[in-house]
């Protein structure tokens, strides 16, 4: 995928978690397109590693940056204490004309994501992200193991919460499916 | 190249690794200081008078002398294209430091090389460093606080003679402090991850906005001034033909036997010799022929459309062929820079406190260059057709295209 076509998708994001109530601060904004594109298969190409609250694309940062300077998004400060939100900007218009289909096809997609995590915070997303990242490292573990290796990267995530967590994944991973939103 | 537009940037790494040193340890003897941590971060940091406390300060300074030693001569200029896949300056930093030569200074020294080698490069793909070690390595190589950026910004500054680089790092490292990482969002009791990260007092809010502001003059009036960027191609040019193979080696030895001295000798030489490989493009660089701007985007156009210079690129290289323009696309800026700050009312998010940091511009360098014997009619071309080649239009939209 082109890097405007992710911008397309990543601005139509932005967008949506906002309509949807959604905070759409860094964090927000870097776990959702982790599970566009690891748990639904969207092929946008960032590379993710374990980083502050789980899975992050420095990728991803540089490319929220680049929009930001074409005015294609923007920061808004929030009341303290709380970090700044994203926002589309004027420029991201243009985005749509140039890249209709490829915000079309991925519309299904946006549209679970953005249902399923809209109103997640900070802890939640790190939670689901760490734990959709060991199923990859790990796929033929057991969920124990997967457990361990979660409570292993996080500490401060107990056992209990990494269970859920790996849970709630493969729920949405079952509901995704029985949507047909993966794609192959 | 940047001495090619301001002639007294000629300083090198070598000065400017011994800056990052002293700031590092600056930074550190502040930040540890038993009166400026906080309840919640003064466990990880280890007690005045101990081992451990003289011991990682050293790994620090050590740290910081060697972070750049995996650059390439000229650095940043020739990094992007030419080293093999796999190859970065940091996994050729990791290598210097784990030389046998090294390790010989660092046994010496009483010194573990793979603690260095933590603190002296960002952390690589699956690496998540306990938080001392990324408050070290943060003091190193930090977006925001970092003394690589600190030493940089200052030393290049001093030596472009570009004022606006200059900023109160005295009284910015007074304020540095070890902090619990701001709250993003209003899941109060569910803040996630608590590692710590390096953030200001209140009273070090504006020497913070002044480093952030520092950053955005350099790069917009230095680092990416049109003509050293036109430069950096033409020298991408140039030793892409000279070189082995098309790129460095990416071996340690070789490494170290490269120098800016070398590659400016062979340009010196190509440059005279007509059959000599790269000849055009050293000439390019050594008679100061460089291509000049056909278009540089306005705020306007971009917002119109972002696509619209490479549009315009790939209509001159239709008409003017391919070897008589070249496209130079960059923007520099993190995506959020915010830090923690602490405040009589706790550990707040920095841009919830200044209207300044959220609004610094993203520095960027977006033209289009023409061969300088073409520019008159080219300009005259893209002047008549400027309006209908950018407009915004529906692309390709294969994916695999990149």
């Amino acid at each position: 995928m082109k890097g405007a076509q992710r911008a397309a998708l990543v601005a139509a994001l932005v967008g949506d978690l906002r309509s949807a109530g959604g905070w759409a601060g860094e964090t927000h904004v870097q776990k959702t397109v982790f599970f566009l594109q690891e748990l639904l298969r969207v092929p946008m190409g960032f590379a993710f590693q374990l980083y502050k609250y789980g899975p992050f694309s420095f990728d991803l940062s540089e490319q929220l940056g680049d929009m930001r300077g074409l005015g294609q998004l923007k920061l808004e400060p929030q009341r303290p204490p709380y970090g700044p939100k994203f926002a589309v900007a004027d420029g991201a218009a243009q985005l749509e004309t140039r890249f209709p289909k490829t915000r079309s096809k991925y519309r299904p997609q946006l549209d679970f994501i953005v249902e399923q995590l809209s109103s997640a915070g900070v802890g939640q997303l790190e939670r689901l992200a760490t734990a959709l990242l060991v199923e990859s490292e790990l796929p033929n573990a057991s969920l124990d193991a997967r457990v361990s290796s979660l409570c292993t990267y996080k500490p401060h995530i107990d056992t209990d919460q990494a269970r859920d967590a790996f849970a709630e994944v493969d729920a949405m991973r079952q509901q995704a499916k029985h949507l047909s939103l993966i794609a192959e | 190249m940047s001495y090619l537009v301001y002639p007294g940037a000629t300083h090198r790494r070598f000065e400017h690794s011994l800056g990052v040193m002293e700031l590092a340890t600056r930074i550190y003897d502040v930040v540890c200081d038993a009166a400026n941590l906080t309840d919640e971060v003064r466990d990880i940091v280890p007690a005045a008078g101990t081992h451990a406390r003289v011991y990682w300060r050293q790994v620090l300074r050590m740290a910081a002398l060697c972070h750049d030693t995996g650059h390439l001569p000229f650095s940043h200029a020739a990094e992007e294209r030419l080293l093999p896949d796999g190859v970065n300056h940091e996994i050729l930093s990791e290598a210097v430091i784990r030389s046998d030569e090294m390790s010989a200074i660092w046994k010496e020294m009483h010194l573990d090389a793979d603690d260095i080698v933590a603190l002296a490069v960002e952390p690589g793909d699956g690496v998540v460093l306990p938080p001392w070690k990324a408050i070290l390595n943060e003091m190193i190589t930090g977006a925001v606080f970092g003394a690589d950026r600190m030493d940089y910004l200052l030393r290049d500054s001093l030596h472009s003679g570009v004022a606006y680089g200059r900023f109160d790092h005295a009284r910015l490292i007074d304020t540095l402090r070890i902090l619990p990482a701001a709250r993003q969002d209003e899941s109060e009791s569910d803040p996630g991850d608590p590692t710590p990260q390096l953030g200001v007092t209140l009273g070090g809010l504006q020497s913070a906005e002044a480093l952030v502001l520092a950053r955005y003059f350099m790069f917009s009036q230095v680092y990416l001034h049109r003509v050293r960027r036109i430069y950096d191609k033409h020298l991408e040019d140039f030793l892409v033909e000279w070189l082995p193979a098309g790129h460095f080696s990416g071996r340690l030895d070789d490494h170290l036997a490269m120098t800016d001295a070398h590659v400016t000798v062979a340009m010196l030489q190509a440059s005279a010799d007509t059959t000599a490989p790269g000849h055009i493009h050293a000439r390019r660089v050594v008679n100061r022929d460089h291509f000049k701007v056909l278009y540089a985007p306005t705020p306007i156009d971009v917002r119109a459309n972002a696509a619209g210079a490479k549009q315009l690129f790939d209509a001159a290289c239709e008409k003017y062929g391919s070897e008589a323009v070249r496209y130079d696309r960059y923007s520099k800026g993190g995506s959020t820079d915010t830090f923690p700050v602490l405040t009589t009312e706790g550990v707040q998010a920095s841009n919830g406190l200044s209207d300044v940091l959220g609004n610094v511009p993203i520095a960027s360098s977006h033209y289009v260059f023409i061969q300088p014997e073409l520019a008159p009619q080219a300009r005259r071309w893209k002047d008549t057709n400027l309006a209908d080649i950018i407009e915004a239009r529906p692309e390709d939209e294969e994916e695999g295209d990149t």
